[in-house]
């Protein structure tokens, strides 16, 4: 999904708002008129989005020996960091392995959320009102209970999420880059993703307000159905169905995905860079796939397409049409 | 995936073909460790791949080094921090260090915060860092740092501005 372009004036509003708040955070006047900003433009509801997920970052920070070693390092003189650096370098590259390591720190800039998953992990959180959420692979989510509301915010990936019962008074709140859901009661699966997102309900309802229509009335979606959101917009109501879940236990099924999404979506399981090539990425790919083994993914996927496997290295691997000879 | 998706990873799959051997001999030249070298130009092919775009490139080997010079300063502000965190806990008994990850974390997020403050005056990256990593009230700031409300203020928007959006408003 194309980031909206947050210009100087509406980045200027959002940080005058988030200290305001963070000034006088018991003060339901300003939270109002807060609310009333963020639903006025979709460009302020990305802008106070990038600014809770940097802070969720921060919250890394909050131990003494970090905090002081980010005062003392932020606030170096620049003359004194040369100085450092010097010294540093005398002793860093005397053996400096580490491929992989350095790779993948690259690979992967480190999102601290408050719940985050890597590469091929899922993981199961119950949450303290009882709420249950489960997260795929490469999926990041922030939680932040207050008086009046319980907000989650998918930063990323997939989560199927049991809201706990009894919490009427606080209502819950998911917020995520294409939409704003607010469950009434319910089991409910809420993925996004660059390319895409997707909402499917289990039990109950959940309103659904997409980010460019939060002052529209919601979108009602009930048990057993399911819409997903691309470049193309919202889809129509279509039927939920249990292998949209099937991450769960580690699977994927797909029918007739083209072979860069699927190959997308294995890069979610996979320590490493997959792509195809142009000719052969609006080739089809149907079936159910274990995701632990991705290199038995991909060798599967050759006796069944007329593609092969190119490893530049053992994590840069490029699908390309076969060669005839 | 898109299509100038495709294109780009097709364009750099050819960036590489013809320039990384290039690439690696001129780290090789400035680096000592061959194996550091070989890292870093990888990494120069990685950053390519996670770009949001990827324009054509007039001059690729210039291109090239450009990016490779600023993953290693990220790298040595990376060892820099490490080592110094390093250091640190070993005031502090075993048992409360973080684990290796928790410690990557912590290391990447202060290298983080490092590069999206650079270039701000120091005073308004620390009234910035009283209020973000201390929870200090406008009042506690304007006393630590000896400046008015109004100020802390001001010096807040601007490194905030900085820090969430890269934008510079001076």
């Amino acid at each position: 999904m194309a980031a909206l372009k947050i210009n100087e004036d509406i980045a200027v509003q959002a940080v005058e708002w988030y200290f305001s708040l963070k000034e006088s955070p018991q003060d339901a006047e300003l939270q109002r008129s807060w609310k009333a900003w963020i639903d006025s433009d979709q460009t302020h509801y990305q802008a106070w989005l990038k600014i809770e997920q940097f802070n969720q970052e921060l919250g890394s920070l909050a131990n003494p020996i970090s905090k002081t070693l980010t005062h003392k390092s932020v606030t170096l003189e620049n003359k004194n960091r040369r100085q450092l650096l010097r010294s540093i370098l005398a002793i860093a590259f005397v053996g400096a392995g580490g491929g992989i390591a350095l790779q993948r720190h690259q690979l992967f800039p480190v999102m601290a959320a408050d719940y985050r998953t890597g590469k091929g992990e899922t993981r199961q959180i119950t949450l303290n009102d009882g709420t249950r959420i489960e997260l795929n692979a490469e999926s990041a989510i922030n939680v932040s209970f207050s008086i009046n509301e319980r907000s989650l915010y998918l930063l990323t990936g997939d989560v199927l999420i049991e809201t706990a019962r009894g919490e009427a008074a606080r209502p819950l709140v998911v917020y995520a880059a294409w939409a704003r859901f607010q469950p009434l009661g319910t089991r409910f699966y809420i993925r996004s993703r660059e390319q895409d997102g997707l909402l499917a309900v289990y039990e109950g309802a959940v309103n659904l307000w997409q980010t460019d229509q939060l002052h529209f009335s919601p979108l009602r979606i009930e048990s057993g159905q399911k819409l997903v959101f691309d470049q193309n917009g919202l889809s129509e109501l279509m039927v939920a169905e249990s292998s949209d879940l099937a991450w769960q236990q580690n699977i994927l099924v797909v029918d007739a995905m083209f072979l860069s999404d699927f190959v997308k979506e294995l890069g979610y399981h996979h320590h490493g860079w997959i792509h195809c090539d142009n000719s052969v990425s609006q080739m089809r790919v149907s079936g159910t796939y274990p995701l632990d083994d991705i290199d038995r993914v991909l060798r599967a996927l050759t006796t069944s397409l007329p593609i092969e496997l190119v490893y530049r290295t053992r994590y840069w691997i490029t699908l390309k049409a076969k060669s005839k000879n | 995936m898109s299509a100038s998706e495709i294109i780009d990873q097709h364009y750099i799959g050819e960036l590489y073909k013809d320039h990384h051997s290039w690439l690696l001999s001129w780290l090789r030249r400035k680096l000592d460790s061959p194996e550091f070298a070989a890292d870093i130009s990888h990494d120069v092919f990685v950053k390519l791949l996670t770009r949001e775009e990827n324009k054509q490139i007039h001059e690729p080997r210039a291109f090239l080094t450009t990016i490779a010079r600023r993953s290693l300063a990220n790298h040595w502000r990376h060892q820099q921090i490490e080592q110094a965190y390093l250091d640190a806990l070993r005031a502090y008994p075993e048992p409360l260090h973080p684990s290796e990850e928790e410690r990557a974390v912590i290391i990447e997020t202060i290298v983080e915060i490092n590069a999206r403050l650079d270039g701000l005056p120091a005073i308004v990256k620390r009234a910035f860092l009283y209020s973000q990593l201390d929870g200090m009230r406008y009042q506690q700031i304007a006393e630590k740092l000896n400046i008015s409300i109004s100020t802390v203020k001001r010096y807040l928007t601007q490194a905030a501005a900085q820090c969430y959006f890269a934008i510079n408003l001076q």
